[in-house]
């Protein structure tokens, strides 16, 4: 499928050049029709009601959730559990695993993670006196001057010692699109019995997920990184690790038997355990859409595509004096961070904007990475699949006006 | 007229003639570039940052032997150094009672509105405020 052909799959009116996808991808029309159509034929909540209506939406809410384990390789024992968010499941999992810290234990992150992967996990440090232990990147310098930001396995795991509790890392950096090197981290931690949760929100858009074979416990992704409408989260997770934790959400669809006399409650199994309340319907069935149109691009084509967008910017940022790129080397995600030695990461933002070219600019929600490069804020650029070169030289073309502009 | 409204017509004047967005950052950098900044490095301190903005800006207000309004302000945004020129302009060297009004007005303009995200905009404001209660 060419550029052109998966463009046609986004019909935007928009007509802003969008290289912000690692905050939010733009959605296909076929997501759009199939919230729209819920909304129209089946709206009925899921279960609650034993009617066609209700019936239609649960066999729909169903569909995905396999559909789902399908797109993430996850295996029986594995569970899919609908929440908000990544940030949701990453701080359901962090709340529902806090009794198990205790004083003198420990949990090893880095300091690459978005705080949604950071800041649950500092509070349930904190609330029982565990230690947080983070791990650094190297950087390298490239040829042309640019930084690029890599982790190793073995960096993580010197932190790890007998009384780790868990091992909270992402995939993918949002800042930099560096993979982390997640499937050594978890064979080591399963050697030594101690769960690995993922964040996964910056991966699954550019690269085939395995979740048995990365061999994590529990991984929580963004359906409005994938295409998918806003307000809904996946969360992965093992069984086994699961029984491990309490639910900490409690509402109706969740419970087996509620004796109120004794103050007993049990919870039903699975997934329903920490699902409480309704569902966002209406977003599983449009993420459902979303991952039969990616079924249908094709995860290879999504790589290659990406592969020469990365490239490409690569290329002509380098090329660009007083621009310094951070990056995770040319097989990363593509997102690229950079700065100017003329002007603040804002004011680039600012001038990107005013000429229709959507990019961010900020701490990205990373504080302590930015504050590890020693950087106030940087310009993040994040192409995706639907972009094309031309726009990149768009913006690389603005860039050098602008250098050129200011370094007089 | 109020001294206010006086210093504010000719800004609001300029900000009216500016066609786009385009036009209004050019307008702003040529505010910014607008020397001197008397901005020393040493002001560049902790409790000189104003919070609240992505962006990072120092402000420290003084008062001369004369009793007027010193206002010392940078930041590393070129186009926040031009908006903090015209508070400047509007507010330096007053020495009656600040009117954070006139301020607001200003950042009310829509021109400027189009430029800034409502964060930025809502941490000058307070920076108005903050001149208010100074004299």
């Amino acid at each position: 499928m060419t550029v052109r052909e998966i463009q046609k799959l986004f019909p935007s009116e928009s007509k802003e050049i969008f290289l912000d996808n690692g905050a939010a991808t733009r959605k296909p029309l076929c997501v759009m029709e199939a919230m729209d159509g819920y909304y129209r034929l089946s709206c009925a909540n899921v279960g609650r009601g034993s009617y066609r209506s209700a019936r239609e939406a649960e066999a729909a809410v169903a569909a995905c959730r396999e559909k789902v384990k399908g797109f993430l390789t996850a295996e029986d024992g594995e569970e899919l559990i609908f929440t908000l968010g990544a940030t949701d499941g990453l701080n359901m999992l962090a709340r529902g695993f806090t009794a198990q810290l205790r004083p003198g234990s420990n949990m090893v992150t880095t300091v690459a993670e978005h705080h949604s992967n950071l800041l649950p996990w500092m509070q349930a440090c904190l609330k029982r006196g565990a230690q947080l232990r983070i791990a650094r990147p190297i950087v390298h310098i490239d040829n042309a001057g640019n930084r690029i930001v890599s982790f190793s396995a073995e960096d993580i795991l010197k932190l790890v010692d007998d009384q780790t509790a868990l091992i909270a890392i992402t995939a993918c950096s949002n800042v930099t699109g560096t993979y982390m090197p997640v499937e050594a981290i978890t064979q080591k931690a399963e050697e030594m019995g101690i769960p690995v949760v993922v964040d996964g929100a910056q991966l699954a858009a550019h690269k085939a997920v395995n979740f048995t074979a990365l061999g994590c416990d529990a991984m929580c992704l963004s359906a409005h990184k994938l295409y998918g409408p806003t307000g809904l989260g996946i969360l992965c997770a093992k069984r086994s690790f699961l029984d491990r934790l309490e639910p900490d959400d409690l509402g109706g669809g969740m419970v087996e038997s509620l004796d109120l006399e004794h103050g007993a409650v049990t919870f039903r199994e699975g997934h329903a355990r920490f699902e409480a309340g309704s569902l966002p319907i209406a977003q599983i069935i449009g993420f459902s859409a979303a991952l039969t149109c990616l079924e249908r691009i094709g995860i290879s084509n999504i790589r290659n595509a990406e592969k020469k967008l990365l490239c490409h910017l690569l290329d002509r940022l380098s090329a660009i004096e007083g621009i310094q790129c951070i990056y995770g080397g040319e097989d990363s995600a593509p997102v690229v961070s950079l700065t100017s030695d003329v002007m603040s990461s804002l004011d680039l933002a600012s001038f990107c904007d005013a000429r229709n070219i959507a990019v961010r600019a900020g701490k990205h929600c990373a504080h302590p990475f930015l504050d590890f490069l020693g950087e106030p804020a940087t310009l993040r650029v994040s192409p995706c699949m639907y972009n094309t070169l031309e726009e990149i030289d768009i913006f690389a073309d603005l860039l050098e006006h602008l250098q050129r502009r200011f370094r007089k | 007229m109020t001294v206010w409204e006086e210093r504010l017509e000719p800004i609001m004047a300029q900000l009216d003639a500016l066609t786009d967005e385009l036009a209004c950052f050019d307008y702003l950098v040529d505010c910014a570039g607008q020397a001197p900044w008397e901005f020393d490095e040493d002001l560049r301190k902790e409790s000189n940052l104003v919070r609240g903005c992505d962006s990072r800006m120092w402000l420290e207000i003084g008062i001369s032997k004369e009793n007027s309004l010193l206002i010392r302000a940078d930041s590393d945004s070129m186009l926040l150094r031009g908006l903090l020129m015209l508070v400047k302009k509007l507010y330096e060297g007053t020495q009656i009672p600040v009117s954070s009004q006139a301020g607001i007005c200003l950042l009310d303009h829509p021109r400027l509105r189009d430029c800034f995200s409502a964060k930025q905009l809502k941490t000058i404001r307070e920076i108005c405020k903050r001149l208010e209660s100074a004299l």
